[in-house]
């Protein structure tokens, strides 16, 4: 047990197992350019459903795919064990370190392993377990039900802003901003959010997000006005985003030991 | 727009004579190339200042060619002023990256409107720090190598004795600084993606464009370099072969798939603005 907990750990297989990931992502982008209709479905339908349909049937061009998925899991059973050998014996060499701060900056490089364990973690529970509604319309004034829930949404207003100006040649009179008014409505509780483009919102575990709206042009033929929705339900976004933190923070960390401590004295990092 | 582009022709005109300068004349007319390299700088400089005010609040697509010589330029504007080791290597870089953004431009996508947020930019602006790190950390490696050739080619066993501890370590370091340097805009910008693309897509990765595995693949070369760096698992030579090799892969990775077919470029309107201007 001993031996394969070492070897699970050791910085060779980390190696090994980096340098195959960027051989598999070179190979997976050679495949991807030209296919991204194959892998564009992936997001919609869930990891399991998607293995099931594209994944079987494109074999050639998913290969790199499943490579990758081996890889990662790999990568991330490596860190754990190796991070984990050497956060013990950190702690267990804790009395060498007379100061508090350089002891707890020690740990940044654990931190943003286990972090990229815990985003790496956040991602498969998406892939798995996300529901995606990957595009609800709703016209001015329409009141639709969304599916698999009980929450009905209304679009109230929708707020556009045309582009006027010498500046952006080809925006004008395109769509520059725009904001739309929903009122939602559960368990006969109703509450308004705005939404926009890259401005999501969050309602009872769902995510709303802006896909696209009309109508885009001031002049011209006009459309009537509407909004596309993704809607989302994701229980892994909250751990890779909370990975993200812990690994920008442990990098922070390690900057600051290298930069402020290390090259004071002129250590070599 | 037009404007722009000829901009960024007279500062790759001037990177080109700055570099004519640093061969032909070693060590004299310091002053002339002095000049000559910072017109260069500030040409690129107002050319990308007029790319991204001609996009604002858009994220300019497909513009690293035209911002990474200036990022780099302006990243080693000690090495480069003082002429210090390396500095011809990485003039010659400047010329090479600035002369395939002029042949193979690719700057004729408009924006979209997906890109009207922080993220985007700072996406888009640490991926190309990040980026400039990365060939900086290469250059300083190639110069290694060079050293290291020299002096064990000539048999001097003193001197490279000598120079190991002068120069060579030196060079290291300073690989293993911009390594570290460059990881981590690369990782501010990965992560500032992911977060834009859960803004605008409601998912981490949004799989429209193959760049990503690239940029991903790039990501764990580094994580590779690092920890082998960080493990003292090599020597310094092995090192620095992979510093190179890592910068020639940050080439092919992220630069080549921002450059577009080849067209010559059109000088005529550079030679009617300046006959304007003059």
């Amino acid at each position: 047990m001993k031996k394969i907990w070492k070897a699970l750990g050791s910085i060779r297989l980390t190696i090994i197992v980096l340098l195959l990931l960027v051989c598999d992502l070179a190979g997976g982008y050679a495949s991807l350019r030209g296919s991204e209709k194959i892998f564009k479905p992936l997001n919609d339908l869930g990891l399991i459903e998607w293995i099931s349909t594209y994944g079987k049937t494109y074999p050639g061009h998913t290969v790199w795919f499943f490579a990758l998925f081996v890889l990662l899991f790999l990568l991330a059973v490596n860190t754990f064990v190796c991070t984990t050998d050497r956060v013990f014996v950190l702690i267990e060499n804790r009395k060498h370190f007379l100061n508090r701060l350089r002891f707890f900056l020690k740990f940044s490089v654990h931190i943003m392993h286990y972090a990229l364990i815990i985003i790496l973690i956040g991602y498969l529970v998406s892939y798995l377990y996300a529901v995606t509604c990957s595009n609800m319309i709703i016209a001015l004034n329409q009141d639709s039900m969304i599916p698999g829930t009980k929450i009905r949404v209304l679009l109230q207003s929708i707020d556009i802003d045309y582009y006027q100006g010498d500046r952006l040649d080809f925006l004008n009179d395109r769509a520059c901003k725009v904001k739309a008014d929903l009122l939602l409505t559960a368990d006969d509780k109703q509450t308004s959010k705005t939404i926009g483009l890259n401005d999501p919102f969050w309602f009872k575990d769902l995510s709303f997000h802006l896909n696209d709206f009309a109508p885009r042009y001031k002049s011209g033929m006009q459309r009537q006005p509407y909004i596309s929705l993704i809607i989302k339900k994701d229980p892994g976004m909250k751990l890779y985003f909370s990975g993200t933190v812990f690994f920008l923070a442990g990098l922070i960390m390690y900057l600051y030991q290298w930069f402020l401590l290390q090259s004071r004295k002129g250590e070599e990092i | 727009m037009f404007f722009i582009r000829d901009l960024f022709y007279i500062a790759a005109f001037f990177y080109l004579l700055s570099l004519g300068i640093c061969i032909l004349c070693r060590g004299k007319l310091i002053l002339f190339f002095r000049c000559l390299l910072f017109i260069g700088l500030f040409a690129n400089l107002l050319s990308i200042t007029g790319r991204y005010y001609f996009s604002w609040p858009l994220m300019p697509m497909y513009q690293v060619p035209f911002f990474l010589p200036l990022v780099i330029g302006v990243l080693l504007f000690k090495t480069i002023w003082h002429k210090q080791a390396g500095c011809m290597l990485l003039v010659c870089a400047l010329c090479l990256l600035s002369m395939a953004a002029v042949f193979f431009p690719n700057d004729f996508y408009l924006p979209f409107l997906e890109s009207r947020t922080f993220f985007s930019h700072l996406f888009f602006l640490a991926g190309i720090v990040g980026q400039a790190c990365f060939i900086i950390a290469g250059a300083h490696a190639l110069v290694h190598i060079r050293l290291c050739r020299t002096n064990s080619g000539n048999g001097q066993a003193q001197k490279l004795e000598k120079s190991k501890n002068r120069v060579f370590p030196g060079n290291r370091i300073r690989t293993s600084r911009w390594v570290v340097w460059g990881f981590a805009f690369w990782t501010i910008s990965m992560f500032s993606g992911e977060i834009w693309s859960y803004l605008g897509w409601g998912s981490p990765v949004v799989w429209d464009d193959a760049a990503i595995l690239t940029a991903m693949a790039t990501w764990f070369y580094y994580t590779c370099f690092l920890h082998l760096h960080l493990q003292k698992m090599w020597n310094s030579q092995r090192q620095a072969y992979a510093a190179v090799f890592g910068a020639v892969l940050t080439l092919i990775f992220n630069f080549y798939p921002d450059l577009g077919k080849f067209k010559f470029p059109d000088l005529n309107h550079l030679f009617q603005s300046l006959r304007t201007i003059l």
